[in-house]
């Protein structure tokens, strides 16, 4: 390498040095015009002192010409040996994607946690709930499909509570259908099932009768199949059929008070409760569903206190719900639910119960800005009178990204009873769903 | 005194049957309806991508997720939506080629096995086609905006009347976070086949067609 640097750049430095120096000296020096070095004394002592400068000066510019071209190939290596680094860098880097990406397993944390702080009227503010739900995903090709959601919450006391909200396994079947078995949220209503996380919610709190202990069933545990279509002419249908356990009830002294619906691992009564839920949207900005159940329970609650061999009795759900964006920032939605239990004169709790809920709800974003306006309105009418009331909500939403938020609401309820725990109270929360 | 019903037997049955009618169209639509050259994927899934999130919450930036983490929600949608497997698999391309893992996702058959059939037919489009196929899912065919937070093409107020040439393109070439919307417009409007001459082209024809310039 040095020599392929060096010689031409000597020889061009001689042809230069030939058309520099004065011919009578080149005459007077055969030595020069042959460009040999030998007998240096010799021709020191014939040549002017000009030439020998100009010899020197060749002999330095050799010198500096070698230490460039040594250092022009240690460049070259640093650059090769840099490349080959990058080259496994990105192949590393590939792989490690690849790793992720191009198996037939995939793994995903999803989920979403809020904290809530509440000051009822009357009453004393408190930071009232702060909570965890980690969703895990595990994908097999495109057909086998596992998911489960835990709720870690802190309790009144600060204890932690850790609940399973759902753990399924699921069949992809067919492009319309697939099979979904274990603990899923019930695909009776929308709500429950696809509004409820903290991040979804637009308002700070649930509707009247669409939380826990409500009018619209939490989960249950059983296998259902679910899926959609589209069809050119009327839209697109979705829809779940369900075959589970089913709801349990509870029972204060004589009076059915509440259903348990969170997805029991037993079947009490013996009888499986099967319904589901198929919603149209004639066009995407509007979906329409109607959901039904039917099946048997009994109460396997008094006063608190599990107790077996109650006789089984009727259980029914039907309800409706729907979703309409008229303008890209306004959406509309609302929702009815009612569940009942008939009577059984064998029971402890003889009367047969109804439990019905509805809401109505708007929410606008302002242009512009992160801003979003909510109000809604729902009544709530429970066989226990204590939990019976109507409620009115307005609350303003900042979204500080597509999925994280913070809410403040007022609530203005009206309960039947004025002994009611059912307080008009304001919320804050915020919320973000990974 | 427990009285036993018939009906979760009928039930059973009745799913027994759903159960393998959609097995057998199942295995009949996978040989019909295979994703892997189609050209529209991307277009469809825009469309799908816009139409379905926000029937329960707002629509996530593209860039939030990896391809395969999107793989995984996707799957999950699907399930919580009432998706089709087809409107699944569009959405999925939408999102792994506008989450800036292009380059990566077009060397993944398995993860994007359309990746490489669109960018060639969307080159070739028209500003009107571009459009149509991509810009439409976010800012709706009138211009108003599909999606809250979405500038509105039309108005005095809006990028078309206050931007430059210059500045609209390069925005849409490197993407652009609106004041107000839950989410950017993704570099090339997610389209990762966009040259700088299609932005142009694309910015004339919106002048003219949403401004009548």
């Amino acid at each position: 390498m040095r020599t392929i640097y060096a010689s031409p750049l000597a020889l061009a430095l001689g042809i230069v040095l030939g058309t520099t120096i004065p011919s009578s000296a080149v005459a007077a020096s055969p030595d020069a015009e042959s460009g040999t070095t030998s007998n240096t004394d010799a021709q020191s002592a014939t040549e002017s002192p000009e030439i020998t400068e100009l010899r020197a000066q060749i002999a330095e510019l050799n010198r500096r010409l070698e230490q460039l071209a040594q250092q022009t190939t240690a460049a070259r290596d640093s650059a090769r040996v840099a490349g080959e680094k990058a080259d496994q860098v990105a192949q590393i880097s590939a792989d490690g994607y690849n790793a992720f990406a191009n198996t037939r397993s995939t793994y995903h944390l999803a989920g979403y946690g809020f904290v809530d702080f509440v000051a009822p009227q009357n009453g004393d503010a408190t930071f009232s709930a702060a909570s965890f739900n980690p969703i895990f995903h595990a994908q097999y090709d495109e057909k086998i499909f596992f998911e489960g959601e835990l709720e870690v919450e802190v309790l009144e006391g600060g204890e932690t509570e850790v609940n399973l909200e759902y753990a399924t396994i699921g069949w992809l079947f067919s492009d319309y259908a697939a099979l979904v078995a274990g603990r899923f949220l019930s695909p009776l209503g929308y709500f429950r099932q696809n509004l409820h996380p903290a991040w979804i919610n637009r308002f700070a709190s649930a509707p009247v009768g669409f939380d826990h202990d409500g009018a619209a069933p939490s989960a249950d545990l059983g296998v259902q199949i679910r899926g959609g279509w589209t069809t050119a002419a009327i839209g697109t249908f979705n829809y779940a059929a369900y075959v589970a356990n089913g709801p349990e009830l509870e029972a204060e002294e004589d009076v059915l008070e509440g259903v348990i619906s969170d997805g029991t691992a037993r079947n009490e009564d013996g009888n499986l409760v099967w319904g589901g839920r198929i919603g149209w949207l004639p066009v995407p900005t509007l979906e329409i569903g109607l959901s039904f159940a039917d099946g048997r329970t009994s109460v396997t609650e008094v006063e608190g206190e599990e107790i077996a061999g109650e006789p089984d009795r009727d259980y029914r759900f039907y309800g409706g719900d729907f979703a309409w964006r008229p303008l890209p920032a306004l959406e509309l939605r609302g929702e009815f639910a009612r569940q009942s239990a008939g009577s059984n004169a064998f029971s402890l709790a003889p009367d047969s119960a109804v439990w019905r809920a509805w809401y109505a709800q708007a929410a606008y974003r302002v242009a512009g800005t992160p801003w979003e306006l909510v109000g809604r309105y729902g009544d709530f009418e429970s066989v226990n009178e204590m939990m019976s009331t109507r409620q009115w909500g307005a609350g303003i939403d900042y979204w500080l990204t597509s999925s994280t938020v913070i809410k403040a609401a007022y609530e203005f309820n009206d309960p039947d009873l004025a002994e009611s725990e059912i307080k008009d109270r304001f919320l804050l929360q915020i919320a973000h769903g990974f | 005194m427990k009285r036993r019903h018939n009906l979760p037997v009928k039930l059973l049955v009745a799913c027994s049957l759903t159960l393998a009618f959609a097995a057998a169209a199942g295995a009949a639509e996978a040989d019909a309806a295979n994703p892997t050259q189609d050209p529209m994927a991307f277009a469809r899934g825009a469309r799908a991508w816009a139409d379905n999130c926000v029937r329960c919450h707002n629509n996530r930036d593209p860039r939030e997720l990896r391809d395969d983490q999107w793989r995984a929600v996707m799957v999950h949608m699907r399930l919580r939506a009432g998706l089709t497997g087809q409107d699944t698999r569009d959405i999925l391309k939408f999102l792994q080629e506008s989450n800036g893992n292009t380059a990566m996702t077009t060397a993944l058959p398995v993860v994007s096995p359309a990746a490489s059939a669109a960018p060639d037919a969307v080159a070739a489009a028209t500003p009107e086609t571009l459009y149509n196929q991509t810009c439409v899912a976010c800012h709706g065919a009138n211009g108003k905006g599909a999606l809250p937070g979405v500038p509105d093409l039309t108005s005095d107020k809006g990028p078309l009347a206050r931007m430059s040439d210059e500045d609209l393109i390069r925005s849409t070439m490197d993407g652009m976070q609106t004041p107000g919307s839950a989410m950017a417009m993704p570099a090339k409007g997610g389209n990762p086949a966009l040259s700088d001459e299609d932005a142009a082209r694309l910015v004339r024809y919106l002048r003219e067609r949403f401004r009548g310039e």
